[in-house]
């Protein structure tokens, strides 16, 4: 045998035993738990083929359309409990709509080249089917305001192009309305919105159907509660917007419009926490502010704007801080009072909330915090925003809903006006129907669904079943509530919020 | 790339279930004949579902046949052949020797791999390594229908607007 067979002969061999050195690799332990959570899927023959067709048809997936949905679901997995279920809610009704989309138009959709592509196609088709529902009438009016479009654009074009001309400035100034997008007639999402705005006003009568034949007359306008009035007048039209405040205005009149645009507003602006705007000098304070105010400041009694101390009178027109100045100034008079007898204004320590709120704290809040979490709460006195923001984050941290003060009375008189009817479990994190759902049928015996009387119809059996999951799963409520840690709900609180020991910041 | 669309995934599976009309599954099936893309992607399909029904024993199966695809014809490539002198060769022919004997060799590992491990050998290597990839996969297969048409954040905080899907009122 040559040298050159004596060489060749055993590289041949080596290489011819490479591939049956390619074992296949073990699956890793680390995946037992969702190695058994398939298993259990066989226990449920026609969720399983279902599993199974969707684990055919996602591993057919090019590599990178697998990659974006892993990516979507990691990035899902880091939002905040609460985020994450409300995005999952708009899946799933996405979802559900493509589902019933006739396929042409689900098409479109799915293969459209890129997501803005797709979102403009969506955007189109729910215009569509929207105006498919309309009346008659309004379709017409709709189309023949479509084929009037193009020559009112004409119109237009040709009277703004003629300035010298007697007529045509005018005929361009008549068609340019009907051809500007803030006031178009053919803005369907402006349609869209006053539609929405009708079947919540159906929604609300629905729930007084009996009420015009009893005593009480229905609200319409501030002067028909005056035990609203000067709240309204006073605490909340300072804290609203210019929209807002139009909004309100507007409403007068209608009912059910009026208190329930008064309630949706009350409710996004209650005096305790701080928003984008408020009273910003002495004179934009509540009455009743202003002479407590003026009697921690005089207490023989003195009126007039120039007995306002110094101090407020510099920070004027600054917000927080003219607010952040007054608190301060009333907690250095060493007067603890509230700066209002009657609402929740501004509070800095316990005595100045309200009877719900102090109720909450007591019986809620407190038997959940840790030594610390008392400590920071308590360290957060005498300051504003910080206390009410502290009690917020608090709340939030343990998934619990402040009741602050929004309208004068019992919170319950104004539920009639509310439209959502949250469905969260107090006290614990949230989780996707869905996920909900997996767990009914993997981990529920059929008595169990029956003790638990859970119902697709009834919203209430999503609290019940979020309570029995977390009961089961003690490790999961942890490791959510240590991730929603890390990811507050309310970001923009954080700048306020003052720890011990760390600088004091400021937005 | 994928070269089925989604309606033939579907009708695929239901071929494979035996639930395709007459007419459809001669559709399919010739639609694979003609496009060896295609194909080739059916064919993993196929043994992705085939395996699936091993889940997740990992079992190996004797029944372990091609149930649809063995119709297709599969075109085998021709394979070269090396002839060797005697004789004293120049260096280039020696070179041209080794590189051929090399892709032999290379050949000759993987039949003799394939003698080694009988078919259900292989089966069994396959459905681990799809285990791995179902159990890896699992969470997001499980919500593939609420995945599959998101692009990403950005575009489901888009869809949540009340004019699209934010809005759970059932009127809309």
């Amino acid at each position: 045998m040559s040298r050159s067979w004596r060489t060749l002969l055993p590289a041949l061999a080596l290489l011819a035993a490479l591939p049956l050195a390619a074992l296949p690799v073990p699956p890793a332990e680390d995946f037992a738990a969702q190695r058994a959570r398939l298993a259990a899927w066989r226990n449920h023959p026609a969720e399983y083929a279902r599993r199974k067709a969707d684990a055919v048809a996602f591993l057919a997936l090019p590599a990178a359309r697998q990659e974006r949905m892993r990516r979507l679901d990691h990035d899902l997995s880091g939002l905040h409990s609460s985020a994450r279920k409300h995005l999952f809610d708009v899946m799933e009704r996405y979802a559900a709509w493509l589902e019933r989309l006739p396929e042409g138009q689900r098409r479109q959709v799915i293969e459209a080249p890129d997501k803005h592509t797709r979102l403009k196609k969506i955007k189109e088709i729910r215009e569509g089917q929207w105006e498919r529902r309309q009346p008659l009438a309004v379709r017409q009016q709709l189309k023949q305001l479509r084929a009037l479009r193009p020559a009112l654009g004409a119109v237009a074009a040709a009277g703004l192009a003629s300035p010298r001309s007697d007529f045509g400035p005018a005929v361009g100034a008549l068609a340019a309305p009907f051809l500007a997008p803030a006031s178009d007639p053919l803005a369907i999402a402006q349609l869209r919105e006053e539609e929405r705005q009708r079947r919540s006003e159906w929604r609300i009568a629905l729930r007084h159907w009996d009420a015009p034949g009893k005593d009480h007359p229905l609200p319409a306008r501030l002067a028909d509660v005056p035990e609203v009035e000067a709240y309204v007048k006073q605490y909340l039209l300072p804290l609203l917007a210019p929209d807002e405040k139009e909004r309100l205005q507007r409403a007068e009149g209608r009912w059910p419009l009026f208190p329930r645009t008064l309630v949706e507003l009350a409710d996004r602006h209650p005096p305790a926490l701080p928003g984008p705007r408020g009273p910003t000098s002495f004179k934009e304070l509540p009455q009743d502010v202003q002479a407590r105010l003026l009697r921690s400041a005089h207490p023989k009694g003195l009126k007039g704007d120039s007995i306002v101390p110094k101090m407020l009178r510099v920070l004027q027109g600054r917000w927080p801080q003219y607010a952040e100045s007054v608190v301060d100034f009333m907690a250095k008079r060493g007067r603890p009072l509230a700066l209002s007898e009657r609402y929740e204004f501004w509070p800095s320590r316990p005595t100045h909330l309200s009877a719900d709120v102090k109720k909450f704290l007591k019986d809620r809040l407190q038997i959940r915090l840790t030594e610390r979490e008392k400590e920071l709460l308590h360290k957060s006195e005498d300051r504003w925003p910080e206390y009410p923001l502290r009690i917020q984050e608090l709340a939030d941290r343990y998934y619990l809903t402040v009741p602050w003060q929004t309208l004068p009375g019992k919170r319950q008189l104004w539920d009639a006006y509310r439209l959502s009817s949250p469905t969260r479990a107090d006290g614990l994190p949230e989780l996707p129907r869905a996920e909900l759902r997996d767990f009914a049928v993997l981990e529920l015996k059929p008595q169990e669904w029956a003790a638990l009387d859970l119902s697709a119809d009834d919203p209430s059996s999503y609290r019940r079943l979020l309570v029995e999951y977390f009961k089961r799963k003690p490790e999961e409520e942890r490791r959510l509530r240590e991730q929603d840690a890390r990811h507050p709900l309310r970001p923009q609180a954080a700048p306020f919020l003052h720890v011990p020991g760390g600088p004091k910041g400021r937005p | 790339m994928a070269y089925l669309s989604e309606e033939d995934r579907t009708n695929l599976v239901a071929y494979l279930d035996g639930e395709l009309d007459e007419a459809a599954a001669q559709a399919l099936e010739a639609r694979l004949s003609n496009d060896p893309h295609a194909r080739a992607e059916a064919e993993g399909l196929r043994r992705t579902w085939e395996l699936l029904d091993y889940l997740p024993r990992a079992e190996a199966s004797t029944s372990f046949t091609h149930r649809t695809l063995e119709k297709l014809a599969v075109q085998t490539a021709p394979r070269p052949t090396l002839r060797m002198t005697r004789s004293r060769l120049p260096w280039w022919l020696l070179a041209t020797g080794w590189a051929a004997a090399v892709l032999l060799a290379a050949a000759g590992g993987l039949t003799a791999a394939n003698l080694l491990w009988p078919r259900n050998q292989v089966v069994q290597e396959e459905t681990i390594d799809l285990e791995s990839q179902i159990v890896r996969n699992l969470r997001v297969i499980e919500r593939k229908r609420l995945y599959e048409h998101v692009d990403d954040l950005e575009f489901l905080r888009e869809l949540d607007r009340p004019d699209l899907f934010g809005d759970d009122d059932p009127g809309w």
